[in-house]
């Protein structure tokens, strides 16, 4: 007691590690993905776990401020060789030469957006796009056929670049009614290489390679096309858990 | 601070509200009506003499909540422009708190359903995050490196491909 006496009453103790998830994910929200990346996830166990386990953070990946900027050589090198020094950027290795983490960022994010990204903009090389395209369309694909386990009829004929790796071919094994992409479309290495032998740039979701800048990298913004009850066809719902309308990037003309 | 309670009975003019600690306040009707859940009870009828109680709300950063609504409601419609400025710059000078309160701050206007404030408080959070490192950050918030083995090996691995940790922010690989 008498030694309280002198003291301000106490404060009560705020623990920003235990702010109550829904803040905590508007307020990183708010930071943005590159300062979620950069340095916010890694301050404790709860913020990481919050950065990590919530993929609706990542549903929109937009790139802004430094890291969207151009680069003065951006080089269209293999987005895997780069990597990006997240706490001393001043010193950049010219082997990893990524100082603004634009290819390594998005990556990162298309990861922890566990397939519900649904809108990204910023910059991207042809690599990142077909790793997009592939993470995105394969999780999108998979949600469907896990949520409607009564799907009889399923069209992704339309949806190009999508790898049919053996996780989907056993899941597509029930479905009677079955239309895949068109063979070639399905090997994005092949395609990648193609592309590249061309030297072709292109800017995602347009038609042609009007657009297409001669640095190997194109401004990419993509916004989905609907796959729902009226959209491609999902027959056979019945009962089953609703599908929603679910967002697929126009991936196709590249 | 402390509200007169003379009023008997409902009022429209005033809506009194009393803090966690027993404090009470007053602020105009259109005021409290920014809150949601202060909107909710005066529809309930539930706004009386005795006030309402904010059973989770402490008087320092319920006094703050009064003093923003009361600001924001009375210039809540045909705004001029040197009107939304200053209303602006009330926000910037009403947010500039520290972390003890700004955590108040965020935890009381989500629960009280106040919008405008939510956001505000939010925003200056992330602003407080913005361009700091790991460690810098735990310094600002107060919060200690808890990240088990586990998760430190987790991060690491996925540092591999993507990030080079040039200088650790701390036992992180």
């Amino acid at each position: 007691m008498a030694s309280s006496a002198t003291l301000p009453p106490p404060a009560v103790s705020r623990d920003w590690a235990a702010l109550q998830r829904d803040l905590l994910l508007s307020v990183l929200a708010a930071a943005g993905h590159e300062e979620i990346l950069r340095g916010a996830r890694l301050a404790c166990s709860a913020w990481y776990r919050a950065a990590r386990d919530e993929p609706a953070l990542w549903r929109r990946i937009e790139q802004h401020g430094e890291a969207a900027a151009p680069d003065d050589d951006d080089e269209y090198a293999p987005l895997d060789r780069f990597r990006l020094s997240l706490f001393d950027v001043s010193k950049p290795d010219p082997d990893d030469y990524d100082p603004k983490g634009w290819k390594a960022m998005p990556r990162a994010a298309v990861d922890r957006s566990a397939g519900q990204c649904v809108a990204f903009s910023g910059r991207a090389n042809d690599k990142l796009l077909l790793y997009l395209a592939d993470n995105f369309t394969k999780s999108v694909i998979l949600s469907i056929l896990n949520s409607c386990p009564n799907l009889r009829l399923l069209d992704i004929s339309n949806v190009a670049y999508l790898k049919m790796d053996e996780e989907l071919r056993m899941k597509c094994l029930k479905i009677k009614d079955l239309c895949l992409p068109p063979e070639g479309s399905s090997e994005s290495d092949d395609v990648l290489q193609q592309r590249r032998r061309r030297g072709g740039q292109r800017r995602l979701g347009d038609e042609d390679c009007d657009n297409c800048d001669d640095e190997g990298t194109s401004d990419l913004e993509t916004y989905g096309s609907t796959i729902g009850r009226g959209g491609s066809t999902a027959g056979g719902l019945g009962s089953t858990p609703c599908l929603l309308p679910l967002l697929l990037p126009t991936m196709d003309g590249m | 601070m402390a509200a007169a309670t003379d009023d008997a009975g409902d009022s429209n003019e005033m809506i009194r509200v009393v803090s966690s600690d027993g404090e009470h306040f007053e602020m105009p009707e259109a005021a409290a009506n920014l809150s949601l859940v202060l909107r909710h009870m005066i529809e309930d009828d539930c706004a009386d003499a005795a006030g309402i109680p904010l059973a989770v709300v402490a008087a320092k950063p319920l006094a703050k909540i009064v003093d923003y609504c009361t600001k924001h409601a009375a210039k809540s419609s045909g705004l001029t422009i040197e009107e939304a400025e200053e209303l602006k710059r009330f926000d910037a000078e009403f947010i500039e708190v520290d972390t003890d309160m700004l955590y108040d701050l965020l935890v009381a206007a989500d629960f009280m359903g106040v919008e405008g404030l939510s956001k505000l408080a939010v925003q200056r959070t992330a602003d407080l995050i913005k361009g700091k490192t790991p460690e810098q950050n735990r310094e600002t918030f107060g919060i200690v490196n808890d990240f088990t083995p586990e998760e430190e090996e987790e991060i690491c691995k996925e540092n591999e491909w993507a990030f080079q940790i040039t200088k650790p922010p701390s036992r992180l690989c």
